[in-house]
C-alpha cells in the first residue's frame, strides 16, 4: 500500500476529507479488496478505543497529587480538594509518609549515641527498634492518615526537630557526632539550621527506593533511614542514614532528581 | 488562539507572579487528561501517577520558558509523553535487572484493583505490546481524541510521521486482537513492537 492510500483512508477515519473528498476516496478504496480491508481493519480499532471511557483521578489522588506539588513548589500546604473517603490508595507519597518518616527517626535519635557517642548497644538492637517503629507508625498513619487529609491532620509534635531542610549531611553529622544521650542528640538537632518539617511528606517513596535500588553498587550496605529532604535550584536531595553492620553510620546525599548520588559522607 | 489556550498564557502569567489560585486553575483544567495520557502510556496507575507529578513538577518549575507560540497544553502533554518515555525506560531498565536470590515475589494479584480499572483487559493487553512511539501515537488520537496534527505538535514530530505510526499501529492492535490474520500484515520500514 502507497502512502497515498493510507492517507485516503485516514482522511475516512479521521474525518478530515471534506464531503466530495470522501465521497471520491470511499470510491477509490472499496474498488479494491485489499484497501477495503484494510479501511475495515483502521475504523474497528479506531471505534473499540475510542468507546472506552476516560480515566480521571479519584477524590485523594487529586488531593495527594496537588498536595505534593504545592509542597515541591513551596506553594504552602492546603489542599483545595476534599478527599475522597473510602478509598484506600495512595501508594508513593502517602500522607503516611510524613509520620512514618518521623517515627523512623524518632528511633533514629534513640540509635545514634550509640552510633556516634560509642555506646555499645548500637548492632543488631538498633536495626530491630527501627523496624519496629516503623511498622508501628505505618500502622497509625493507615488507621487515619489518608482519609483524613493533609489539612486535618496535626503535626507531628516532634517534627521541628525531625526535618532538615538547608541541613547537609556533614551538618547532621557534626550536630551528632559528640552526643551520648538522646537528649543530647535532640539537643544538638535542635540548634542546627533546621527548617520546617512539612518537607518530608513530599518525598516520592517509590522514586527513592527505585533510585536506592539503582545506585545499590556505589553505597555502603546496610539499612537506610530516610533523614531529610531539601529542595534545591540542582534537584531534590534526599539524605538517607545508613547504619553498616559495622556499626558506622554514613549519610547518604542522593539527588532524586537525576538519580545521582552526591554525596556519602561518613563523617571521617 | 481558542479561550482555553488564552486563559492558559494568563494563568500562567499569574503562576508566574505568584498568584498560587493559578495553580489550582491550571491543575484543575489539566490534571485528569495528564493523568489519563500518562495510564494509558503506562498502563499502571501508581506509575501514572508518578509521571503525572513529575509532568506537573517539570511544567511548573520551567513555567517561565514556556513561550506562548504553541498552546500552553501542547507543550504540557509533550512534556507529559516525554516524562512518560522516562519513566518506561527505567521501568524496562529496573525489569532488566535479575532479581536477587532470597527474592521474595510479592502477592501479585494485589494492585489487581487498579490495573485495568479503565481498560478492556485485551486492549489492554494489546496496547501493552505497541512500543511506546506507536502507543503514544494511538493514546493521542484513538484514546484522547487529539486530530492528527494536534498530536504532531504534542509529539514534536511531522504529521506524516504520526499517520505512519497510528495506521501501523492500529493494525498491530487489530492482530493482536484477533482481527487480523499474521498474514495480513504488510512489511513495513518502522518496527512498532517494543
Amino acid at each position: 500500500m502507497n502512502e497515498q492510500d493510507r492517507d485516503l483512508i485516514l482522511g475516512l477515519t479521521e474525518g478530515t476529507l471534506t464531503g466530495e473528498e470522501a465521497e471520491r476516496a470511499r470510491a477509490r478504496i472499496l474498488s479494491d479488496p485489499e484497501l477495503a480491508s484494510e479501511l475495515a481493519v483502521q475504523e474497528s480499532v479506531r471505534a473499540d478505543l475510542s468507546a472506552l471511557p476516560s480515566a480521571t483521578l479519584t477524590g485523594a489522588e487529586r488531593t495527594a497529587l496537588r498536595s505534593s506539588l504545592r509542597e515541591r513548589l513551596n506553594l504552602g500546604t492546603v489542599p483545595q480538594v476534599a478527599p475522597e473517603r473510602g478509598r484506600r490508595r495512595l501508594a508513593w507519597w502517602q500522607p503516611v509518609l510524613g509520620v512514618a518518616s518521623v517515627a523512623v527517626v524518632v528511633t533514629a535519635i534513640v540509635v545514634l549515641p550509640g552510633t556516634f557517642g560509642g555506646s555499645d548497644d548500637s548492632g543488631d538492637s538498633g536495626g530491630e527498634a527501627l523496624t519496629e517503629t516503623t511498622v508501628a507508625a505505618m500502622d497509625t498513619a493507615a488507621d487515619g492518615g489518608i482519609d483524613d487529609g493533609a489539612e486535618e491532620q496535626a503535626p507531628p509534635p516532634t517534627t521541628e526537630v525531625l526535618a532538615f531542610d538547608d541541613v547537609d549531611g556533614a551538618d547532621l553529622l557534626d550536630a551528632t557526632r559528640d552526643a551520648a544521650t538522646p537528649d543530647e542528640v535532640t539537643d544538638s538537632l535542635e540548634a542546627a539550621p533546621i527548617a520546617e518539617a512539612r518537607a518530608f511528606a513530599s518525598v516520592p517513596v517509590a522514586q527513592a527506593e527505585a533510585c536506592l535500588e539503582e545506585l545499590d553498587d556505589r553505597i555502603p550496605p546496610g539499612d537506610k533511614t530516610l533523614i531529610g529532604v531539601d529542595e534545591t535550584a540542582d534537584g531534590l536531595l534526599v539524605y538517607f542514614a545508613v547504619i553498616g553492620a559495622d556499626g558506622v553510620t554514613s549519610v547518604l546525599t542522593v539527588n532524586l532528581d537525576d538519580c545521582t548520588l552526591v554525596d556519602i559522607d561518613t563523617g571521617g | 488562539m481558542t479561550d482555553r489556550a488564552e486563559l492558559d498564557v494568563e494563568l500562567i502569567n499569574r503562576y508566574l507572579a505568584g498568584d498560587v489560585e493559578a495553580f489550582n486553575e491550571l491543575m484543575e483544567a489539566h490534571e485528569d487528561r495528564v493523568f489519563s495520557i500518562c495510564l494509558r502510556m503506562m498502563q499502571d496507575r501508581e506509575a501514572a501517577l508518578d509521571a503525572t507529578q513529575d509532568t506537573f513538577l517539570t511544567v511548573f518549575r520551567k513555567a517561565d520558558r514556556y513561550q506562548a507560540k504553541a498552546a500552553f497544553s501542547t507543550w504540557l502533554y509533550r512534556v507529559a509523553v516525554n516524562t512518560c518515555y522516562d519513566h518506561h525506560r527505567r521501568r524496562k531498565r529496573k525489569q532488566a535487572d535479575p532479581l536477587p536470590d532470597d527474592h521474595d515475589p510479592v502477592d501479585a494479584s494485589a494492585g489487581d484493583e487498579y490495573h485495568a480499572i479503565e481498560m478492556r483487559p485485551d486492549i489492554e493487553a494489546a496496547l501493552a505490546d505497541l512500543s511506546p512511539e506507536f502507543r503514544a501515537a494511538v493514546v493521542l488520537v484513538d484514546l484522547e481524541g487529539m486530530s492528527l496534527e494536534q498530536a504532531s505538535d504534542t509529539l514534536d514530530v511531522p504529521t506524516g510521521t504520526i499517520k505512519s505510526r497510528l495506521f501501523r499501529a492500529r493494525r498491530q492492535l487489530s492482530r493482536s486482537l484477533g482481527n487480523l490474520g499474521p498474514d495480513d500484515e504488510h512489511p513495513s520500514g518502522e518496527d512498532g513492537a517494543r
